[in-house]
């Protein structure tokens, strides 16, 4: 196999995870699969300071979602959005939401592909592959955000964006390309913080009722 | 004081006003809180930016973007205080304010779209939680997904000595398809007019008076990176985009309800602002700064539901709406007309058209009867807020380059 190779079944692997994941830790999952599926192509471009930039963003990610959940159940409980809740109902069909996510995922792949291919970036031109992990994991983040149905859809969406375009800064390169990624990947952690305090306090006002 | 900072103080006085709403009970904490965030941009050291586009390195807000800031917080500020109470939300105001002077003060797109990308999670979380369902979650993921495609635009930045025509032509379309989620223009604005119906109008306002025009000011800046075909993609795009939302918002502006009627030509006027910016030449420009500063100072009163004691306040804004001159809508709508009749018959007609629909609108407004209520049921401080941005408005209309370039320092005119 080639390194193009490589780099691409990585960035395949990490978009399918972030079209699917679903469920509370949705977050934190997805950004640890884009994260590790987007390392190599990060580590080929940016090297040493770039892997541990990718890192940082997944550690402090998943960090403050757990955190920020763990403060939430302790606090005093109010009444707010819960992350995990549908925020409407849609009518039964034949194919779920998961389906379509999976069915978008599969379409995104020509597309990725034909950007890797014929979109020239920064000083490296015709490099085959190099920019197929980032497009494929920032479509499936925008599959996420067009078919969201709950703010945890929205989050997951935001945070592979966010990865998956810090990345391809990092393949665009330029000078200070490192220090400019770092604060799209900041992101990760606020968006994290924020959906983790969400779930602590919906977790908090779930204990609080009386059982039946 | 750098941009930094002040984003730093906008997202401390959100988080304070939050915590003070709590402690206080006062629903006018959180507008005093946009109130100084927005004069503290005064005290912003401004330079000069490459823009959006270019690439430079720093986050540098200039004299454009500063005006804006002022204008944009005392016009939310005035939005919060005259509505219902922001109450614990006014965290997610800060978040928004701050994302936007990030984003004014961006030298660099990456810097634009993650700042962007903030702002419209941040508005669209504030939305779920003020008002969760089907038409407000469409609203939030079709503004976060214009935010992310700038994201996804600026590896691709800058473009000017590409020759590559897929290269350029992706980076235009891509640009073209942001701007319209975040600005609600045809085919994708549809989700801005649910929102009108279904949220409350102090959260409206704040989509309306931060996110609205720091957008406008961006796109412009945008063109110094971009190849003639991308500019030129982008152009047609925001011209006939915007003269088709213009005349859309417009002849459904015609036929609203009063609850509606000011969302809808809020609407269209920024359908012609993006007209303005996409036609030949500066007049269309121009067109749209004085377009922008009128709604900010009428969309604080009118963005509400009529409320006693603000009945001639409003009446008064409403009569900034017509465009009759020398009311200040009457210059910035003519600007974009020679703007669109400089790019072509077509564009210059529809935009004509476009216009008639408004003015129509508004004397049909005028005409119809708001509740006069009584005077006491409006605070005096709600009242003063309401006449000054009145008043306001009609001497934008009497000094209109004056009034840009004490706000935006720029000329109006050749």
């Amino acid at each position: 196999m080639t390194d193009a190779l490589v780099l691409s079944l990585c960035g395949l692997a990490a978009g399918l995870v972030v079209a699917l994941v679903d469920g509370h830790r949705a977050v934190p999952l997805a950004a640890t699969a884009a994260g590790v599926g987007l390392l190599p192509t990060m580590s080929a471009v940016g090297g040493e300071p770039a892997t541990l930039l990718m890192f940082l963003a997944v550690t402090g990610t998943v960090v403050t979602v757990l955190a920020a959940e763990a403060l939430a159940v302790r606090w005093p409980w109010v009444a707010g959005l819960d992350p995990d809740v549908s925020l409407f109902s849609p009518p039964d069909a034949l194919f779920g939401p998961r389906s379509a996510r999976l069915l978008a995922a599969v379409l995104s792949l020509p597309v990725a592909s034909w950007v890797s291919f014929n979109i020239p970036i920064g000083g490296i031109v015709g490099v085959e592959g190099l920019l197929f992990a980032s497009a494929y994991v920032w479509c499936c983040g925008v599959v996420r955000l067009v078919v969201a149905r709950t703010v945890e859809d929205l989050s997951v969406g935001v945070v592979a964006v966010a990865l998956a375009g810090a990345s391809a800064w990092l393949v665009r390169g330029g000078p200070g390309a490192i220090d400019e990624a770092a604060v799209l990947v900041a992101l990760g952690p606020v968006i994290g913080a924020t959906v983790g305090w969400l779930s602590g306090r919906h977790h908090r006002r779930r204990s609080a009722l009386p059982s039946s | 004081m750098s941009p930094v900072v002040l984003a730093g103080l906008w997202l401390a006085l959100g988080v304070l006003s939050t915590a003070s709403s709590k402690l206080l009970k006062q629903h006018y904490v959180p507008a005093l809180a946009v109130f100084v965030g927005g004069i503290a941009a005064l005290a912003v050291t401004t330079g000069t930016t490459a823009g959006a586009g270019g690439g430079g390195q720093a986050w540098v807000l200039d004299r454009e973007g500063a005006g804006l800031l002022v204008v944009a917080g005392v016009a939310t500020s005035v939005a919060l205080l005259i509505g219902p109470a922001a109450g614990e939300g006014g965290i997610l105001i800060g978040v928004v304010g701050a994302a936007i002077v990030l984003a004014l003060s961006a030298a660099n797109p990456l810097f634009w779209g993650a700042a962007m990308l903030a702002a419209s999670f941040g508005l669209g979380l504030r939305w779920l939680a003020t008002s969760p369902g089907k038409h407000t979650l469409a609203g939030a993921r079709v503004a976060v997904l214009g935010a992310a495609v700038f994201v996804a635009t600026a590896p691709f930045l800058p473009v000017a000595n590409a020759q590559s025509v897929p290269w350029s032509v992706l980076a235009g379309s891509m640009l073209a398809g942001a701007t319209a989620a975040l600005l609600a223009l045809v085919p994708i604005g549809g989700w801005a007019v649910a929102a009108t119906r279904h949220l409350p109008p102090a959260e409206l306002a704040v989509w309306m008076l931060l996110i609205v025009p720091a957008v406008l000011i961006g796109v412009e800046q945008f063109g110094v990176a971009l190849t003639p075909t991308a500019q030129t993609m982008l152009d047609r795009y925001l011209l006939m985009g915007g003269l088709l939302s213009a005349v859309w918002g417009g002849y459904h502006a015609l036929r609203a309800d009063g609850a509606t009627r000011f969302a809808r030509i809020f609407l269209a006027d920024v359908g012609l602002c993006a007209a303005g910016l996409g036609s030949a030449g500066k007049p269309g420009a121009d067109g749209c700064l004085i377009l922008i500063l009128v709604h900010l100072t009428v969309a604080p009163l009118l963005v509400h539901q009529p409320r006693p004691g603000l009945r001639w306040a409003r009446w008064t804004a409403w009569l900034t709406l017509t465009g009759i001159p020398p009311l200040p809508t009457f210059w910035g709508r003519f600007l974009v007309v020679e703007g669109c009749f400089a790019s072509g018959a077509l564009p210059g007609l529809l935009a004509v058209f476009a216009i008639a629909l408004l003015t129509g609108t508004a004397l049909r407004h005028l005409r119809s009867t708001e509740p006069a209520g009584d005077l006491a049921a409006a605070g005096w401080v709600a009242r003063g807020a309401a006449w000054s941005m009145s008043l306001i408005a009609v001497a934008v209309g009497l000094i209109p380059a004056a009034a840009v370039h004490l706000v935006f320092a720029a000329r109006v005119g050749p």
